[in-house]
């Protein structure tokens, strides 16, 4: 039986963009790739969020191979976790991605650059496991 | 793997939670009902930062209203040094202004850390400077949650509360912070309306005010001016063409000349004072005979006084009106001259005379001074006929034009007939006694 | 700075590490801490595959792939460094305010040296065209 992963008050202080995320991904040839980003979003206790802004490698491999492993970590308790997910689809409008878009439209209008920096896509991803580390 | 687990710890943190939440409640109540409490702006935008502080320890916080043009407004504002009311944000600018932008609530924490995030991209072109657009609020906020607040669909202004620390705003925080945003833009609502009706209110006052000077002024004037100048002539004026004004007209009229005899030796027993004060009572009571029967005092000069009946309105019974009004003239005097033997020991006698004929009215002079003029032969003939009465003190002498159209209403004496200047035939005066029966 | 691998069906696992040095010109050592890096160390017996990056706080940030030679468990003179790194890190982390001794908080209970052959270095900064070789 698969007890469904319950996303804490904990976990989602890990989702505010306070201390970076790191994610893996994984090409077809089987090379990890390791990044680092902001922010991993709360969708719901099954999904998560991340954004998409310029194509890079990780973008690149989750074509290839949609398996995600993302740490994030509580500014308060220190706490890290990981998560094994999946990716599921990109979305481009819709309540998630304007969300996700007036966030990063905020910051990026302090400096005036908000042509610049636009949303891509808000890509969803389905949590598979949930470990604390 | 995160496992739940029901066990003691648990149930005590969802108490825990659950206890919360009705604290909450009753917090959020009490910030409602001071809200609802007063429609006076200012204070209840201030109180509802100042309970967010004491509630919920919101240190930081801020009230912006839309203002002309794409900007955002301070209009109350809590824990910071400087107010900051007025300071101005753009919309789209930063985590308020794209808040009021989208219509939509942000919520952020570690925003320096995203800034850097950002800057740190070396392909994307930088700003000239890297400064950071300057907004108000903390100079380094960590995180921050803007609201915006909404009268249906339509943006009023927006509720922010800034922190210090990386990140103290979770769901829950940002749930109540909804709340009171909402009720916030109810009494922003509000008190735009009552501002709005006050406003009107005032205006309309102001309005009322104004007429009221207006017509008091008006009103002032026109008693000012009728004291000057008879009420039908300025009524009569007032309803002319002012090019007309200058016209002259002809009209069939009756002239009353009353003259004072003897005045000057009977001034001389008294003081300036009393001369003026006897004439002004002389004058007041004169005054009141002459109205009754609709004359027109055209002149008070000196001891004399020029009534003309029939002009500039027209009355029917001219004769009749001027005769009975110098008989009650007569009558008057014996009044004030038994209140002027009892005060100063003087009395006054006088002489009239009256005509009829036609005149000449007009408003002679120019623009800058008018006086209502009336002229032509029979003033002369009736100022002739006045000067007569010299000899008889207290007599009524009129000519014969009067006595034909009056003699069935009073008792009246033929005098010799007597010459006029400019009349080849001598003219007939009659004495005037009293009334028939 | 973090670690990844990945099992027999392509999917990635993620490990903090703390601390790495340079070894020569084709390898470094990099450090993590073994009990919580279970699947890590399955991964690594079953390929070579490691990628490895490193981040300073301007986000300059280098990524270095290759292939894993060996591990084992930390020596005295390694567990210094990495108390150095920690200490360190954790210096630089008061600038934001996350609380002293945060990064502390990391399991470093036992550490393992893996001995890592760079065949890649990636330039890592956050921008368009992330990922250009070095």
């Amino acid at each position: 039986m698969q007890i469904m992963p319950v996303i804490t008050e904990d976990i989602k202080g890990a989702m505010q963009g306070i201390i970076p995320s790191t994610i893996v991904t994984c090409d077809a040839e089987g090379v990890p790739n390791v990044a680092y980003i902001s922010q991993v979003y709360y969708v719901d206790d099954e999904h998560v969020a991340l954004s998409h802004q310029f194509f890079n490698k990780s973008i690149r491999n989750i074509h290839e191979n949609p398996q995600l492993s993302v740490c994030i970590v509580s500014p308060e308790t220190c706490q890290m976790w990981r998560i094994d997910c999946k990716y599921l689809r990109s979305e481009t409008e819709g309540k998630l991605y304007e969300e996700m878009s007036g966030q990063l439209e905020a910051i990026a209008s302090m400096m005036g650059m908000e042509n610049v920096f636009k949303l891509k896509s808000a890509d969803v991803y389905k949590i598979l496991k949930l470990e604390k580390i | 793997m995160e496992d739940v687990i029901l066990d003691h710890s648990s149930f005590d943190r969802l108490n825990e939670k659950l206890a919360r939440k009705n604290k909450e409640i009753e917090i959020l109540g009490e910030i409602f009902s001071q809200i609802r409490s007063s429609l006076d702006l200012d204070f209840v935008l201030n109180k509802i930062l100042a309970q967010l502080d004491q509630y919920f320890s919101f240190h930081h916080s801020m009230i912006l209203l839309l203002g002309k043009g794409n900007f955002l407004r301070v209009v109350a504002s809590h824990g910071y040094p400087d107010k900051g009311v007025g300071a101005k944000v753009e919309i789209g600018k930063g985590i308020i202004g794209t808040s009021a932008k989208r219509k939509q609530i942000i919520r952020m924490g570690n925003i320096n850390m995203r800034l850097q995030y950002m800057l740190a991209g070396e392909q994307v072109e930088k700003p000239e400077n890297e400064i950071i657009i300057k907004l108000p609020g903390l100079h380094n906020p960590k995180s921050q949650v803007a609201i915006p607040l909404l009268k249906q669909d339509e943006l009023i202004g927006v509720l922010s509360v800034e922190s210090d620390g990386m990140n103290i705003f979770k769901e829950e925080d940002e749930q109540i912070i909804n709340l009171i945003a909402n009720q916030a833009a109810i009494v922003i609502q509000q008190a735009a309306m009552y501002a709005e009706e006050k406003q009107r209110f005032h205006e309309i006052e102001d309005i009322n005010k104004k007429l009221s000077d207006l017509t008091m002024t008006q009103q002032n004037t026109l008693s000012l001016f009728i004291k000057y100048v008879p009420e039908a002539i300025v009524k009569k004026t007032l309803r002319e063409r002012p090019d007309s004004m200058f016209e002259g007209e002809q009209h069939e009229v009756a002239v009353l000349f009353c003259d004072i005899r003897d005045f000057t030796p009977m001034s001389e027993k008294l003081t300036p004072n009393q001369v003026v004060t006897v004439l002004n009572t002389y004058y007041s009571r004169m005054n009141e005979v002459i109205r009754v029967q609709s004359g027109i005092i055209n002149q008070f000069v000196g001891d004399e006084i020029f009534v003309i009946f029939g002009a500039p309105v027209p009355l029917v019974d001219f004769e009749e009106r001027a005769v009975l009004c110098a008989l009650g003239m007569i009558e008057q005097l014996k009044v004030i001259n038994k209140e002027l033997q009892e005060q100063l020991g003087v009395s006054i006698h006088v002489g009239i005379g009256v005509h009829a004929g036609p005149v000449v009215t007009g408003n002679l002079g120019c623009q800058d001074k008018i006086s209502y003029s009336v002229t032509g032969d029979t003033v002369n003939t009736a100022k002739r006929i006045e000067s007569l009465t010299k000899d008889k003190l207290d007599s009524i002498l009129v000519s014969n034009e009067i006595y034909l159209k009056i003699n069935h209403l009073v008792e009246a004496n033929e005098w010799e007939p007597v010459e006029v200047k400019g009349k080849h035939e001598k003219v007939k005066v009659w004495e005037v006694i009293g009334c028939k029966g | 700075m973090g670690m990844g691998t990945r099992d027999a069906l392509m999917k990635p696992e993620y490990q903090r590490a703390l601390g790495a040095r340079v070894v020569d010109d084709t390898h470094i050592v990099v450090f993590f801490d073994g009990p919580t890096a279970g699947r890590t160390i399955q991964n690594l017996e079953q390929n070579q595959m490691v990628s490895v990056v490193a981040c300073s706080f301007s986000f300059e940030s280098y990524q270095f792939k290759g292939k894993s030679i060996r591990w084992s468990e930390a020596t005295e003179e390694e567990n210094g460094f990495v108390e150095e790194y920690l200490k360190k890190f954790n210096d630089s982390m008061e600038v934001f305010g996350l609380g002293e001794n945060f990064v502390y908080k990391y399991p470093h209970s036992k550490m393992m040296a893996l001995l890592m052959e760079v065949t890649d270095v990636f330039e890592q900064t956050p921008k368009i065209g992330t990922g250009q070789k070095v």
